[in-house]
Formats: C-alpha cells, sequence, structure tokens
C-alpha cells in the first residue's frame, strides 16, 4: 500500500493548497446541475472577488444524494458543508433533520424580494430561489399538436399506447415530481388506479430525465414528463423548436428549489451575503438562461424567449412539503408494487 | 513466491506470510470488510442478531417477485447466449475462412463496453424508431414500425446476449478446438456414426466447458444492473433495482442489505457451481494433436450454406448493428458527415458538465485502467496460485470466497466501498485511487479466469528442473513460470484494462466532478443533449477496446513461437 | 561426494502409502538403479532426494550430513526428467547454461561448449528444444543436470520416452559419460534390460519399498523374492509342496511330479507350499533321470535371436527359450523338458512371517 500512502499524502498537500491558506472557505453542497448547466462558475467568481473568500461548489448527484452525504457526515462528527441547496420535494424530510439556522431580512436583506406565495417556506431555514414546473413536452414532428391529449386522464387514451416516456420516481426528481402531481390530482386514493390505467400508454420507465430525454430526442416515443421551459431552451439554444412543452389541461407541478445554512457553521455571516447574493437581481437574472428555471425575485429581467415560449401553467399543482416526507417511502412503495411487470 | 510450485519448501515463514497476507490485506480492506459491514447491516438491529429483514425480502410478495423476475430474465438471456454462442463456438473451432482471427479476437470486444453505450447503440439500432425498423418500414411501405423489441423482456434478454453469446463462444470455442481427434476417430473406427460421436463424444467432452460458461453467463445476467434499466426501464424491476431503491431512494438500508445478502447468496451459489465446472474442465485430458480446420464454404450444400448464412446474419444484426449505429451517429452532423464530435473530444477547454475537459476524462480513464490493472493482473495471478494448488483443503469454497466478488454486484462492490472509505483513514472517495480500487476488486476475479487455465498448463517439472539446478523461488518465478505464462499474463492485462475503461456502475457511485471516465462522459454528455459528442466518445471507447484485443492477438501470435 | 545414505524414507499422498521405508546407499561413482513396476514409488523416491517433495520420516544424508532443511537448488543435485522438462522459451545453451549462470567463477559459455561437445551436439547451441528431436532432447537434458557439477546425478527414466533403438544407443552413452564424470548417479526404471545393462548395482522395488540390492547379476541369479525372481527376466512359475529337506537339496511335489533344488535357504520345511520360479533359458530340451518331464510343443515364437517354445506338460504349460536356429520346435513334437536342479527357484507360497 505504498501507492496508497503516497497518493494520500498527495492528496492532503493538494488540498492544503487548494483551501488557500488562511482565506476563509465557504463550502456549499449543491446538484450537479447546478454546476454544469447553472451559473455556479459565475456566482463563485463575484462572489470571491467580493468578499476575498474561497467559495467551494460540492456536487455528486443530485439533492437526495448531497443530503445522505450531510447527514452521514454530521453523525460522523461534522460536516464541512456550510450551505445546503437542492430542489425541495427530492428532499422532502429535510426539515425533519433540524439542519439549517434561522433566516430574517435582518441578516439577508433580499428575502424581502420573495413573493408572497413562497415566503412562508423560509419559516424552515430554507429560502426558496428559483421555481419551475413539470409538465409534458412533445415531439412536434411525431404528433401533432390537434392530438395531444387534453389533460392527464386522456393520456388513458388507447390510441397514445406506448407514447408516453416517464421517469422512475424513485431515482430522478422528474419522475418523483409527476408522481406527486398525480398525487395532487387524483388524491391518495385514486392515484394508483390512475397508473394502473396509464401503464399501457407508457412505452418505458427510465431511471432519470437524461434517459428519457434521449429517447425522446431519438423518436422512440413523441411525449414524455418534462419541464415547463423546454421550449424556452429550444428557443434560446437550438436551431429550432421541435421538442415543445404544454401544460396537459393547465397543469403543472411546481418544484421549488431552496438554500439553507447548515447549523455548525463556522461562517453563518459569508452564508448570509452568499443567500442574498444568490437572491438579487444580477444572479437571479442568470437563472433562466443557465438553469432554465424561474428567478424567484420578481425583479429579474427574463429573457424574450423565456417571456415566449416558458409555460407557466394556468393550475400550478403541490402538496404541502410536511405531507410529502410523511408520505413519500409508502407512495414509492406502493408505485413501484403497482407498476413493476408481472 | 511461486505461482505453480507449492511443494519441497524450505519453510521461510515470513515470506511466505507476505505472500499470503499483502492481498489477504487489499482484499479484506477493499472487499471483505465493507461486505461484512453490509451484511452486518441486514442481520444485526440493535446490538441484537435478527432475522426479520430476511424474513420480509423472503415472504414479501413484491421482493419475491423481484427475486424470480430476475431469476427468469437471467435464465432466459443464458438460453438466448447459448443458443446464438454455441454455434459460432462450433464455427470458429472447426472451420477456417479469411477473418476468423479477426472475429475470434473482437469477441472480446462486447463484453467490455459500458451498458451506456451499448443502451445508446441499442436504442440507435433496434429502436421503435431505430435503423432496422426504419429499414423494414422502407422496405415492406409499412404504416408503422414493425418490430417492437425494446423497453420489455425481450430487450433485456436481446442485450444480456449481445454482452454473453460471445463469451459462450470463447469458452466452448477453446475446449473445443482443445479436443484430440482421436477420440473421435476412434469412435468412428469402432463403428459410431456422426450423431453417436456427437452426442457421445463432443458432447460430453464440451459439456463442462458448455456448463461453467452458461454459469458465468447465468452469474453475469443475474446481476446485470444498468442494462437492464434502459432497455427494459423501471417497470422490470431486479433485485438490482430494488436494491438500489432502498439504499438510494427509500434510504432503507436493513432492508437493502437483506436484498443484497439473498442476491449474493444465489449468485455465490452459481459461481461455486462456475468454478467446480470449469474445475472439471481444466482436470479435462486434453490431447496433443489439433484437428485441423476446414475451409467453411466448399463443398456444402444449399441447406448447410444457407444455415451459415442467416445464422452470420443473425450475428451481423446483433453486434455490428447496435456498433455500428453509434459509430455512424458519432459522424453525422446537421447536414451530413462532420468530424465536429471528434473535434470537441481532444479540446482541453472545460466542459461544465463533464467537470473537466473531455481530453482530461480520457486520460483520467487510461489512468485509473491503469492503476486498477496493476492492482488487478497480481491479485487474478494470487488467487489463482492458491486455486490451482491441490493441497488446499476445501480448495473449491476457498475458491469461491477468493472468486466472491464475481458474485457480487458492482454497485454493491460501489456502495461498499464508498461506505468502507469514505470515513478517516480511508478518505478516498471520488479520488481515482477509489475508483481503481473498486475496478480492481470488480475485474481481478475475470483476470484470474484469464490466468487460470494458463497457470494450469504449466508444466511443473520444469520449475522443479530450475530448482534443482540451483534457482531460488524468486528466480524461478521471474525466469521460469513468468515467460511461460507471459502470454496469458497480456491477455489479462488487456483484458483488465478494456474492463476498467468499460467500467460504469461502480465509477458513477464512487466518483466527483473531474474524475469522469469515459463512460461516465458518455453518460454526462447525453444528459447534456450532447449526442454527437456522446456518440463519439462511445465510438473512442469501442475503438480503443478493439484495437486493443486485435494488436494483443496479433502479439499473441507472434508470442506462440516462444 | 563420497557417500549418499537414504534411511527409512516414508512419504504418503493423501491414503496411499508410496514409500513404506526405503534405505539404501551409493557409493562414490556408483551407478544404482531403481528398478521397479509403475506405482513402486521409485520416482518419488528420487523426488525426495531432489526435495521436491518432503518425506513424512527418514532422512537423507549425504556424507553424513542431512540435506533434508535444503530446499532443492540448495541441494546441488542433478535431475533428468522422463519429459525432460527443457524449458520451452530458452535455448539449448540458456537451457544448458540455466544452472551455472549465476555461479562466480565459471565461464559460462566454456563450459557450455564443453558439455554441448560432451554430448555431441556441438552445432545445436541456438535451437529451441520444439526444434530438437527426442534423443537431442534427451542429451541436453542431461548436459543441463551435469553443467553445475552437481554432486549426485538423479535419471527418472530418461530413456523411457524413446524408440527402442536409439534407447539402447543412448543408454551406452550415459553410462559412458557418467563413468567419465564418476558422478555418482541413482537411476530410476521399469524396464529391467535397460538395469541390467547399465547399472553397478540395482534395487528392486516394490509396493513402496525394496526387496532386494544387488549386482545386476545377483540380482538376476539369486533373486532373494518371488516379486524380483518374477520381475526380472522372463521365467516360469509352478505351485507345489516341499516333499523333503536334505542339506543339499529339496524335493518338491508339482502335481504328480517330483523336482529337485538346490537353494541355500534354510527356512523351509517338509509340508510347506512353495513356488518353485525358473527362467525360459534355464530350461532345456534334454533327457535326464530326474528333473525331467515329457512335454508337447504347442506354439513356438521366433524372436531370431531366440525362440520361445511354449510346451504343454503334465506341470502345466512351460515356456523353454532356446538359441534362435534351433530346429527342434516344430509345433505337436514331443519333447522331455530338463528343470536344472541349481536353477530352480524355490519361494514360500505364502510371505514368510516376519
Amino acid at each position: 500500500m505504498k501507492l496508497g500512502s503516497f497518493v494520500l499524502l498527495l492528496l492532503g498537500i493538494l488540498a492544503l493548497v487548494a483551501t488557500g491558506w488562511g482565506k476563509e472557505t465557504l463550502v456549499v453542497y449543491t446538484y450537479d446541475s447546478f454546476v454544469s448547466w447553472g451559473p455556479a462558475a459565475q456566482i463563485e467568481k463575484e462572489f470571491e472577488a467580493k468578499y476575498d473568500c474561497d467559495l467551494q461548489f460540492v456536487a455528486g448527484g443530485g439533492a437526495k444524494a448531497m443530503l445522505s452525504r450531510l447527514l452521514s457526515e454530521r453523525e460522523d462528527g461534522g460536516t464541512p458543508a456550510d450551505l445546503f441547496m437542492g430542489e425541495l420535494n427530492d428532499v422532502p424530510r429535510i426539515v425533519d433533520y433540524n439542519l439549517f439556522l434561522p433566516v430574517s431580512q435582518r441578516g439577508i436583506p433580499n428575502l424581502a424580494v420573495i413573493p408572497a406565495e413562497f415566503s412562508s417556506i423560509t419559516s424552515t431555514g430554507l429560502v426558496p430561489y428559483e421555481y419551475g414546473y413539470i409538465t409534458l413536452t412533445y415531439d412536434a414532428k411525431a404528433l401533432p399538436q390537434a392530438d395531444l391529449p387534453r389533460d392527464l386522464p386522456s393520456l388513458i387514451d388507447p390510441k397514445y399506447k406506448g407514447k408516453l416516456i416517464c421517469e422512475d420516481p424513485r431515482t430522478s426528481s422528474t419522475g418523483f415530481s409527476f408522481l406527486l402531481w398525480t398525487i395532487a390530482k387524483f388524491g391518495e386514493d385514486g392515484y394508483l388506479e390512475f397508473w394502473r390505467k396509464l401503464d399501457p400508454t407508457i412505452l418505458t420507465v427510465t431511471s432519470g430525465w437524461s434517459e428519457a430525454w434521449t429517447l425522446l430526442t431519438h423518436g422512440e416515443a413523441p411525449l414524455m414528463v418534462s419541464y415547463s421551459t423546454d421550449t424556452a431552451y429550444a428557443a434560446m439554444y437550438e436551431d429550432e423548436i421541435r421538442y415543445i412543452a404544454y401544460a396537459p389541461g393547465g397543469e403543472g407541478f411546481r418544484t421549488v428549489y431552496g438554500i439553507g445554512i447548515v447549523k455548525g457553521t463556522k461562517h453563518p455571516a459569508l452564508a448570509r451575503e452568499f443567500i442574498d447574493l444568490l437572491l438579487s437581481k444580477g444572479i437571479q437574472e442568470l437563472l433562466p438562461k443557465t438553469e432554465i428555471m424561474f428567478p424567484i425575485n420578481p425583479d429579474a429581467p427574463l429573457p424574450d424567449a423565456f417571456k415566449e415560449h416558458a409555460i407557466v401553467p394556468e393550475k400550478a399543482m403541490s402538496l404541502p412539503l410536511s405531507l410529502v416526507g410523511e408520505k413519500a417511502e409508502g407512495w414509492l412503495s406502493d408505485w413501484a408494487r403497482v407498476m413493476t411487470k408481472r | 513466491m511461486a505461482i505453480r510450485l507449492g511443494a519441497g519448501d524450505d519453510k521461510t515463514v515470513t515470506r511466505r506470510i507476505l505472500f499470503y497476507l499483502i492481498p489477504l490485506a487489499f482484499l479484506a480492506t477493499g472487499f471483505y470488510y465493507p461486505l461484512f459491514t453490509v451484511i452486518r447491516t441486514g442481520l444485526v438491529a440493535g446490538g441484537r442478531f435478527t432475522l426479520s429483514p430476511l424474513r420480509t425480502v423472503l415472504t414479501d410478495p413484491y421482493y419475491l417477485h423481484l427475486i424470480t423476475f430476475t431469476l427468469k430474465q437471467a435464465l432466459f438471456s443464458t438460453g438466448l447466449s447459448l443458443a446464438l454462442g454455441l454455434p459460432g463456438a462450433y464455427v470458429l473451432s472447426r472451420y477456417e475462412f479469411p477473418g476468423r482471427r479477426v472475429i475470434r479476437s473482437l469477441t472480446a470486444v462486447p463484453f467490455v463496453l459500458p451498458a451506456v453505450t451499448v443502451g445508446l447503440g441499442f436504442i440507435l439500432f433496434f429502436g421503435n424508431n431505430g435503423v432496422l425498423n426504419r429499414l423494414l418500414t422502407a422496405l415492406l411501405h409499412l404504416p408503422a414500425p414493425p418490430l417492437r423489441l425494446l423497453y420489455s423482456l425481450t430487450g433485456i434478454v436481446l442485450a444480456h446476449a449481445f454482452y454473453n453469446a460471445p463469451i459462450v463462444m470463447r469458452v466452448v470455442g477453446a475446449a473445443w478446438e482443445g479436443i484430440d481427434p482421436a477420440f473421435g476417430e476412434a469412435a468412428a473406427a469402432l463403428g459410431a456414426g456422426k450423431t453417436r460421436r456427437a452426442v457421445g463424444i463432443t458432447l460430453p467432452l464440451i459439456a463442462p466447458a458448455i456448463l461453467s460458461s452458461a454459469a458465468l453467463v447465468f452469474v453475469f445476467t443475474f446481476l446485470s444492473f444498468p442494462i437492464v434499466l434502459m432497455l427494459g426501464g423501471a417497470r422490470y424491476a431486479t433485485i438490482e433495482v430494488g436494491i438500489y431503491t432502498l439504499v438510494r431512494t427509500l434510504l432503507d438500508f436493513r432492508l437493502g442489505a437483506a436484498l443484497i445478502i439473498v442476491e449474493t447468496a444465489i449468485s455465490l451459489g452459481f459461481s461455486y457451481l462456475y468454478l467446480k465446472a470449469e474445475g472439471l474442465f481444466a482436470v479435462r485430458v486434453q490431447g496433443e494433436r489439433r484437428r485441423p480446420r476446414e475451409p467453411l464454404l466448399s463443398r456444402r450444400g444449399w441447406l448447410k450454406k444457407g444455415t451459415i448464412a442467416l445464422y452470420g446474419l443473425a450475428l451481423g444484426i446483433l453486434f455490428l448493428g447496435p456498433i455500428g449505429a453509434i459509430i455512424v451517429d458519432s459522424f453525422r452532423g446537421g447536414t451530413g458527415f462532420t468530424l465536429a464530435h471528434y473535434r470537441s473530444l481532444v479540446s482541453l477547454g472545460y466542459n461544465p458538465f463533464l467537470g473537466t475537459s473531455p481530453l482530461h476524462t480520457i486520460l483520467t480513464s487510461l489512468k485509473i485502467a491503469w492503476i486498477s490493472t496493476a492492482l488487478a493482473v497480481p491479485l487474478g495471478l494470487f488467487v489463482t496460485s492458491i486455486a490451482v494448488r491441490r493441497s488446499v483443503p476445501a480448495r473449491r469454497v476457498v475458491e469461491t470466497i477468493l472468486m466472491a466478488p464475481l458474485a457480487v454486484s458492482s454497485v454493491a462492490v460501489g456502495f461498499a466501498i464508498l461506505r468502507g472509505f469514505s470515513h478517516p483513514p480511508f478518505n478516498l472517495i471520488g479520488t481515482v485511487l477509489a475508483i481503481a480500487v473498486a475496478h480492481a476488486i470488480l475485474i481481478y476475479p475475470l483476470a484470474a479466469r484469464v490466468l487460470r487455465p494458463v497457470v494450469e498448463g504449466i508444466d511443473p517439472e520444469l520449475l522443479e528442473a530450475a530448482r534443482s539446478l540451483g534457482a531460488g523461488k524468486l528466480r524461478t518465478l521471474l525466469e521460469v513460470e513468468l515467460p511461460l505464462i507471459a502470454r496469458g499474463l497480456l491477455t489479462a492485462v488487456v483484458f483488465s484494462f478494456a474492463l476498467s475503461m468499460g467500467e460504469m456502475s461502480a465509477t458513477i457511485i464512487l466518483m466527483r466532478p473531474g474524475t469522469a471516465t469515459i463512460p461516465v462522459a458518455v453518460y454526462s454528455l447525453l444528459s447534456a443533449r450532447q449526442f454527437g459528442p456522446a456518440s463519439a466518445m462511445a465510438t473512442v471507447l469501442i475503438g480503443v477496446t478493439a484495437l486493443a484485443f486485435l494488436a494483443f492477438e496479433r502479439l499473441g501470435e507472434e508470442l506462440k513461437g516462444v | 561426494m563420497k557417500e549418499l545414505s537414504v534411511h527409512d524414507l516414508q512419504k504418503s499422498f493423501g491414503k496411499v502409502r508410496a514409500l513404506t521405508g526405503v534405505s539404501f546407499e551409493l557409493r562414490a561413482g556408483e551407478l544404482l538403479t531403481l528398478l521397479g513396476p509403475s506405482g513402486c514409488g521409485k520416482t518419488t523416491c528420487l523426488r525426495l532426494i531432489a526435495g521436491f517433495d518432503r518425506p513424512d520420516a527418514g532422512d537423507i544424508r549425504i556424507d553424513g550430513k542431512s540435506i533434508l532443511p535444503l530446499p532443492p537448488e540448495r541441494r546441488r543435485v542433478g535431475f533428468v526428467f522422463q519429459n525432460y522438462a527443457l524449458l520451452p522459451h530458452m535455448s539449448v545453451a540458456k537451457n544448458i547454461a540455466y544452472g551455472i549462470r549465476f555461479r562466480p567463477g565459471i565461464d559460462t559459455r566454456a563450459r557450455v561448449n564443453e558439455l554441448l561437445s560432451l554430448i555431441h551436439l556441438e552445432g545445436l547451441a541456438d535451437r529451441r528444444p520444439n526444434e530438437l528431436s527426442g534423443g537431442e532432447r534427451q542429451r541436453v537434458a542431461l548436459a543441463r543436470a551435469l553443467a553445475p557439477s552437481p554432486q549426485l546425478l538423479l535419471l527418472d527414466e530418461p530413456l523411457s520416452a524413446l524408440d527402442a533403438k536409439l534407447r539402447e544407443e543412448l543408454r551406452g552413452e550415459l553410462r559412458r559419460i557418467q563413468r567419465e564424470l564418476s558422478i555418482p548417479t541413482v537411476y530410476v526404471t521399469h524396464d529391467q534390460e535397460e538395469a541390467l545393462a547399465i547399472s553397478d548395482r540395482i534395487g528392486v522395488m516394490h509396493s513402496g519399498g525394496i526387496d532386494q540390492i544387488g549386482e545386476p547379476r545377483e540380482v538376476y541369479t539369486h533373486p532373494k523374492t518371488l516379486f524380483s525372481a518374477e520381475f526380472i527376466g522372463r521365467s516360469n512359475r509352478l505351485s507345489g509342496r516341499i516333499s523333503s529337506v536334505t542339506a543339499e537339496q529339496i524335493e518338491v511335489e508339482v502335481g504328480e511330479e517330483r523336482l529337485r533344488a538346490i537353494t541355500g535357504r534354510t527356512r523351509l520345511s517338509p509340508g510347506m507350499r512353495v513356488v518353485l520360479v525358473i527362467r525360459e533359458e534355464e530350461l532345456r530340451f534334454t533327457h535326464s533321470r530326474s528333473n525331467s518331464v515329457r512335454g508337447r510343443i504347442e506354439d513356438s515364437e521366433y524372436h531370431g535371436e531366440t525362440t520361445t517354445v511354449l510346451v504343454s506338460t503334465p506341470l502345466g504349460p512351460v515356456r523353454v527359450r532356446v538359441a534362435g536356429n534351433a530346429s527342434t520346435t516344430s509345433i505337436g513334437k514331443q519333447v522331455e523338458v530338463y528343470f536344472p536342479p541349481e536353477r530352480l527357484l524355490v519361494f514360500p507360497a505364502e510371505p514368510a512371517p516376519g
């Protein structure tokens, strides 16, 4: 194990160098796409320049994976994380763990920009900073607009047999939001029946959004569960608008992203500054372009393509986070039992 | 020190202890201990032994269904792999035709390809909108695509045959080639006709090879995870999917661990069978003489020619279809042929979806592959040296334990290492070393598999001759044993290297941005809607692997005369 | 080396007792052959001396000093394997040089050349083993074993993989070289003719033990056990009962007939069941007042130098070997077969107790 100890030593030295010695270091646990798609790099540049510190984004998987990492680190005597951010339905029980410091406008003046419909969340210590909607996306070349299912129940129609691609709610947050949508719509007593009838319509249940998108764009099926901003994305970044989002029956399921200051942080002031910056107009403006999400700050200007194509469903469905936290495991188990092929 | 020779030793205790201790310590920290913690999670609650999670898993109809479905798909997959592989073994071992050697070396390629690549290839070729369906629709003027192969049990079984039929071809083909024609000639002289010779002579002689490859394929398909998800979908839930869900989503570690225990027990059982069958195969006395290969296409009836052509077509569709589709896709841009996707791969620019530059990803893959090969091949050699020693008590059981990673899914190994190495003093998660260790653990049983017949082929008298001429164990090892197994070692190195390059299940659990490997990059590029570069990256992987095996085959042929 | 002494060697493989207690001594320059059928333990014995296996009990000493603690590479023993065990990835010269390459004070090249000329294979230094004929391989194996000037040479059926003519040629060669170098040698074979031709002494082995050690002539003419008597040479075997014993001779009843035998054996007494053994070539077609029986020639096998004649007699069928050109062998002929009393060997039918 000489090699092992050598590499360990090397890593140790590297880690020391990377932390920039005396500088204050702020560690943010986030999800992959915030770093890859999102504005992480730009925030880092701005924040480090302004506060002369070292900002580190740590991402490995989705919010769920990062939360379980944080929890196990806390159990083992402490986490390096100062801040945690992620999609809230993805981590519905996060409140139960009593993880976050309380926040107030005194420390974070920009809390004031959060619209009333989201502001209640802040009482848990989590600050919402962006949101979006799960809707359906169709392949305009394969399915004429006139033939689209009007609403969720019409998806059961045999003419849509094998035409829908879903994500697995157990492994994909998109899939989980869709499951919550059906629960919000058909109720805890009715959603399983709906899924049972939906089964023939589903071509396949993929493990993640990426796999589903791969299948949609390779013409395997014309419909998938996706984001209401897909059209806007295509308008901003692609040559043609072929995959179009729409809200069946005017409905969509709302997903909210939040950030919280982890209890035990050594840099609470810096952490508050970070949240304040995240809510600022300058950074909020980046979110539609990079995360392809709606900024929480209404003052942040939206790109034209976003204004024109991003759909805000008339009926935004949602479930209370506490209910989701309490019931999620049971819903998922029941879903698996119903949907697993015999 | 010696691989093959164990007798007549002066008992240099320290050296002997080191010989056993170093590899066993590595296995203990890298595999057995983490696995033990997982098993303990399933069997101990609040400091007390309990069977209740196991009971739940074995009585709840949902989990029982997972188990039976897993067994069912593995059974079908094994069946199809045998059905496609056995004729191939026959043709490759009995007939001579142009390109036979190239084909034989390329049969090693599918096995090492990552699921994400194969999945992509299958979707491009066999999908509802795939090449095959579009071709048939155009040719037959059909209103809708005629074939619905994927997103079903058929898709899973087909992909498993893609992976495993070549294994059957190689293992059984080698046994078939080794049969001394004297047996058949003797039977013919005694009046046995063709059928009687096939059933009475050839079949019993290759039966252990068939059995051993079938058991191996069964274990592989039993534990298969990502390809089941990609081509079957989450509704076709196997035990692996169940484990993944329990541990990652429901965070029910106890039930997850119980399911891991059940899964491992079943696959260990089959591994034991496999090793036993392989043992039978190894002790089989092989003759000196080889039957000369016949030319494939001379003086054959139309029926035979037709059968061979049909079989060739089936193989061509199954293997060249998906791979070809990926390669074509990698060169296709918006307006036709393009090299843009490849240019993007060699760029040094930071790609946020990879967390690094594409070129760096390729370099990381190579780095991990080298380290894991350097660990896996000596480990494989160590395990082999114990497995071929007749003096080891309960040899088959010891061997099954030493080969256990073969029977533990890569997801479980990934989890085990994640749990074992995420705390001081082994805080290695996300490092190249942790991934390489995981790869080495997953790969070394396969390296041992490659090495075993070679080591068994060493005539122990050669080693004794060297010893009696005054060479110590070390000199015997370096000058006699290693040169004698050089070819096998080279095969093991190429194979291990390729397997590491293609590994994804454990990598994705252990990686952090910056340590992305090629298969992970393919996946990440797909997520980023960059299909062209994803195909290009997959093509690079296929190309590198194929070239490695081809180059080895050439080198191997030269070395054969040694 | 002055003397190799092997003392009460025992070795079992699982339940099989390969050696039950073998002792012998080998003197300087001597060639001792261990002769016996396959499975008698002769190869095991050789492997224990070489150090490839460890004995369960007993000792092996060279000049009074036990070599058991030494690993094979430090025993300075040359070993020639039945299948030669030439290293396939090395040339002839490298094979021969293998044992001396790292020895200080040895001019490897000169030594290899010396050995190549000793075995008359000067031109083949750069060949690979698979490019050699069987006889050439055998010589190279011998040269390789001799190269480090071992204090002891062990040969395990070194000629058995060769055809008959070559075997005879090479065994002469082997003996020449062994004498020339005066190297003490243990030679293992199952071929009695080879053993008789080549050895200074022969140890006849049988179910893990040595029945008899002696010079070839002695072993042939005065076998000490029934096994030795039957294994070496071609013999006739008759069962009978002792009718009388005197100081000079004994008389044995075989069926209706009586045969006299002159034997020094003392533990024979009247009434004892015995086995009479007589070599085919010792029987003669002559009439005598006693010790001859009448018979009829049933068949004959012509070997060139000799002819074996199968005669049916009142004692049962008997095989008689006569000179090749004898004209007395036509089938159906009545003959008289004479049993020379001094050539009749008598052994107790059941193994004598003790």
